[in-house]
């Protein structure tokens, strides 16, 4: 062949030491920042949850109509799980509120333990 | 390796879940002399072992042909989006080479990426469309896998010069999109096990048992 992709491709704009990986972001010498894809894809990753016909029947009494909610924005967003930037929001509102009611121990921890009848996978825990 | 597999006109990879279709994939995608770009998705739905450096968008893939590396493992968790903004960067690269840069794109179930509809609007299913009748034109060949043709948009499978077919459901040998091709059946099921039987477009056998390599199995 008389062209080599190295002819054509546009030299990077910055030099790359090395390939890019599946799960990092793009070349040790990228640029400081994801790309926008990269972000997006990031906030809005669903994995690892349970699948939608997991989750427990909303009929459950003990778990109360929270699971409902649940079930309804997944299928609003045709989604398998709580997308991560949901789950960092609802996490770091749990976690700011819980650091606001330590002066108030006795009340705030009952108050706390009937509000965190939050499932797990609804971001009680924090984890991303 | 015979024209088929060299030159610039596409082809249709057929056949079964496990029959081999992807692992002989995986051998033209690595052994190809074109710059072989496998457009693969992330996660659960990623074909595994897909051989070639692995990048993440189009920012990745021009630093790889920048690198002349020429089997290119292009990963994303949204394959309908990439295979939009791979085209346009394609045609921009075809047009700078002059058009005399041989390139393949390979695509693992095609029907996820130009399914079979009636929608006027599917810009994932036209940039297909556009590989599939206007990339020979530019040193592109289009190669698409799939296990359910009769998912796939007609007009795409209509442009596969090359038909490599391995062992299919009865419900798709019969489909009346499989039935026009005019394949050679008794050609198919003479073969062994895990190989394919290669066709062109008027259903005349080229090869008979094509079969991955071990190494790609």
């Amino acid at each position: 062949m008389s062209v080599s992709p190295a002819d054509v491709a546009e030299a990077p704009d910055d030099s790359a030491d090395g390939p890019d990986g599946p799960d990092s972001p793009e070349g040790p010498g990228a640029s400081s920042s994801p790309t926008t894809s990269t972000w997006k894809e990031m906030l809005f990753s669903t994995e690892p949850s349970e699948d939608l016909g997991q989750v427990e029947s909303p009929w459950n009494p003990d778990r109360g109509g929270i699971t409902r909610v649940y079930r309804g924005i997944k299928k609003m967003l045709n989604v398998n799980g709580i997308p991560a930037i949901a789950d960092v929001a609802i996490g770091v509102a749990e976690w700011v509120t819980g650091m606001d009611l330590e002066g108030d121990a006795q009340e705030g921890e009952s108050d706390d333990e009937s509000a965190e009848g939050l499932p797990e996978q609804f971001g009680g825990g924090g984890g991303v | 390796m015979s024209d088929a597999w060299t030159d610039g006109y596409n082809m249709a990879v057929l056949g079964k879940t496990q029959t081999g279709k992807t692992s002989t994939t995986r051998e033209l995608h690595a052994e190809s002399p074109r710059v072989s770009i496998w457009l693969n998705g992330s996660g659960k739905d990623r074909v595994e072992s897909v051989p070639g450096e692995t990048v993440q968008s189009i920012d990745g893939l021009r630093r790889a042909l920048a690198n002349n590396s020429y089997a290119v493992e292009l990963v994303t968790s949204d394959r309908r989006a990439m295979i939009v903004d791979l085209q346009t960067y394609l045609w921009k690269l075809a047009d700078r080479a002059d058009r005399d840069l041989p390139m393949q794109v390979v695509v693992d179930e095609l029907q996820h990426v130009a399914p079979q509809s009636n929608s006027p609007d599917l810009p994932h299913r036209d940039a297909v469309r556009t590989f599939a009748k206007q990339g020979v034109k530019r040193g592109i060949k289009f190669v698409g896998i799939t296990q359910d043709p009769t998912a796939v948009d007609k007009q795409t499978l209509r442009q596969s010069e090359y038909r490599l077919i391995f062992e299919m459901s009865n419900e798709n040998r019969t489909s009346s999109v499989v039935r026009r091709m005019g394949l050679d059946w008794n050609a198919v099921e003479e073969g062994d096990r895990y190989t394919g039987t290669l066709h062109d477009d008027g259903g005349n056998v080229l090869e008979r048992n094509v079969r991955a390599s071990e190494n790609y199995a």
